[in-house]
This record gives C-alpha cells, sequence and structure tokens, in this order.
C-alpha cells in the first residue's frame, strides 16, 4: 500500500483526503502548488529573518523601519516616536512567533509531501527549494544596508 | 458513565441525550466505527481528527480515550516548547562559551598597527573541554527531540500537529523574548 521507494507516478493523495490525483494535469497543478509551497517555505525563513532584524530595532523604538524603507526617496532620515513603543515590540514578537508556526507547520507538509515518494513531487519541492532560496537569500543580504539608513 | 438504554429511546430520551456531553460524545465515535477500525491496521496518510487507536511513537503509547489523546496533547506542546527553549538555550550557552574563550585568549599586536587576539588553545583541548561536552549532549538530546516531533507530526492526527505547531509558537514567543530583548554586545564580534 504505502510505498518505500521513489517511484514516477501521476496517481497520488497528498496531506489531505480531497487532494487526491489521479491525472497527469492534477499532478503538474499538484508539483506547481508543492513548488509554490517550497518557494514560501524558504521566503518565510528570510521573512522572519528580517522580521527579527526589525523586532532588534524596535527595542530603542524610536526609529520606524518601515517609514525609513517605505519614504526611502523622499525623507531619508525620518525617525519616529512611538507613544507606546513595547507595545509595538510586542506586536512584532508576537507576529515573529506566528511566523515561526507557519514555518514550522510549512516544512512539516513538505516532508509529508516528500514522504509520499512520489518523483514528481520529490523534484518540485526540490526546484522550489532552490528557486525560493535563489530569490529570497539576496534580500536577506539587504538586512544591514536597510537598517543603516 | 452512559444513563441511557434502549428500551425507552423516546423523545424525551433523546432530548436529553443532546444535552447530555457524554452521550453526545459516545454517540459521535460510535458514528464512525468504520473509519476507526480501519486505522487500526492502516497506517493514515491524509491528515484526520480521532483519538482512537493513535498509536504514539512506542508500541505501549496507544491512545483509545479522548483523555488520553488531552494527555498526549499536553505532553507534545510540552515536548515542542522544550524543543524551542532547547534550540535558543543552546545558541546562547554557546556564545557564552565563546564569549568565555575570548577572554582567554590575549590581544598581539599584528602588522601595521592592527591588534590580533590570540587563544592560546589547541583543537583537541575545546574538544575536550566542559562546554563542547555539554553542547554535545544537548545537541544529542535536540536530534532526538527534533525527530519525535517529526514522527509525531508523521502520524498525521490532526490534534497532534496542532500540539506540535502551537508549542513551537508558544516556545518561541517566550524563549526568543530574551534573545530579542538582550543587545548582545557580542552581535558585533562575529
Amino acid at each position: 500500500m504505502m510505498p518505500m521507494h521513489f517511484f514516477f507516478s501521476d496517481k497520488v493523495t497528498l496531506l489531505f483526503d480531497f487532494w487526491n490525483v489521479q491525472s497527469a494535469p492534477g499532478m503538474v497543478l499538484s508539483v506547481l502548488v508543492v513548488l509554490l509551497l517550497a518557494v514560501l517555505y524558504e521566503s518565510i525563513k528570510v521573512g522572519k529573518a528580517r522580521l527579527f532584524q526589525k523586532t532588534k530595532l524596535a527595542i530603542p523604538p524610536n526609529i520606524n523601519q518601515e517609514h525609513l524603507l517605505e519614504d526611502n526617496m523622499s525623507s531619508n532620515r525620518v525617525t519616529l516616536h512611538y507613544s507606546n513603543p513595547s507595545q509595538r515590540w510586542l506586536w512584532l514578537h508576537a507576529g515573529q512567533s506566528l511566523v515561526h508556526i507557519i514555518q514550522v507547520v510549512l516544512g512539516y507538509l513538505l516532508m509529508l509531501c516528500a514522504m509520499s515518494y512520489n518523483s514528481w513531487i520529490f523534484v518540485g519541492i526540490l526546484l522550489g527549494s532552490g528557486i525560493g532560496y535563489y530569490l529570497a537569500y539576496p534580500l536577506l543580504l539587504q538586512i544591514p544596508a536597510a537598517a543603516t539608513v | 458513565m452512559m444513563n441511557h438504554n434502549h428500551s425507552n429511546h423516546g423523545m424525551s430520551a433523546s432530548m436529553d441525550q443532546v444535552s447530555d456531553p457524554h452521550v453526545d460524545h459516545q454517540h459521535h465515535t460510535t458514528a464512525m466505527p468504520s473509519h476507526d477500525h480501519s486505522s487500526k491496521n492502516m497506517m493514515h496518510m491524509t491528515f484526520y481528527f480521532g483519538y482512537q487507536h493513535v498509536e504514539l511513537l512506542f508500541s505501549g503509547l496507544t491512545i483509545n480515550t479522548a483523555g488520553e489523546m488531552a494527555g498526549a496533547f499536553v505532553a507534545v506542546f510540552l515536548l515542542a516548547v522544550f524543543y524551542e527553549g532547547l534550540k535558543i538555550g543552546r545558541e546562547s550557552l554557546l556564545r557564552k562559551s565563546q564569549v568565555s574563550i575570548r577572554y582567554n585568549s590575549m590581544p598581539v599586536p599584528g602588522p601595521n598597527g592592527t591588534i590580533l587576539m590570540e587563544t592560546h588553545k589547541t583543537v583537541g583541548q575545546q574538544m575536550l573541554s566542559l562546554p563542547h561536552l555539554l553542547q554535545t549532549v544537548l545537541h544529542i538530546v535536540q536530534v532526538v527531540i527534533s525527530y519525535f516531533l517529526m514522527l509525531i507530526f508523521m502520524t498525521y492526527n490532526g490534534y497532534l500537529c496542532i500540539a506540535v505547531a502551537a508549542g513551537a509558537g508558544t516556545g518561541y514567543f517566550f524563549f526568543s523574548w530574551k534573545k530579542a530583548v538582550v543587545v548582545d554586545i557580542t552581535e558585533h564580534c562575529h
């Protein structure tokens, strides 16, 4: 019943009962979905790191990073003072935890998809991770540049 | 536990059943016996919600009642919280030991006015050092727990998966608190 080795097939059931692929077009769609999930996973990793930087900046909370990034052209050195800075930090931290949950769940979901041993799905995950890393990692390197504005 | 019998299964009795949570709960389990029966023999390949015949890692640990599932939920939740704490704790422990190594090192004047830090520790000494051994033991514990959590997620049981995710989020929220608040003095050094 349950395969224990890799195989190429256009029939697979992924994660949920309703995600039951029986045809080649369905398999193409599933591979695309899995690929996008992997891309999302990689970008969430980078997004979390960016959010972490932002949270750290919110500790001496007189610079609004978002405003700095958005109004980059018009006014480069806008500093905004928050009426309740610790609250902003708490929200950022809570958001970071939420992103962490999404990252953990997505990681497990991808693992479960790979566990189907369907080679097409596996190729989709690998391609997605590669594309996601390729696209998202340069964004991570931009952090110090943005943070020193 | 059950106070309903089949002889007077009248209108009023069924009304009582709805109000009684135990009866309602019993009704729910009997409504899908075939599903639970199949799960006994077959490994689940898609997500499902159920608390009968759920094997949790070890052969002795089989969940059969709602109470056991609640207990397992809490245990898995705490395990996931502990995992997050261990990850972040190891990180800060590593940073601390690196700092102490730096304190052991002495500044040596280098070429063109720069100052080089020289540590008088061989690799063998570093391997035998207590912080490194502690890190190794904690690493083993972390690997074991991470595999356990992965295997728990692999049961495809909805409740247990939610416990893993919620535990990870809660642990991250409370343990990375300190990491985010304390601005590390060592941050710029690496």
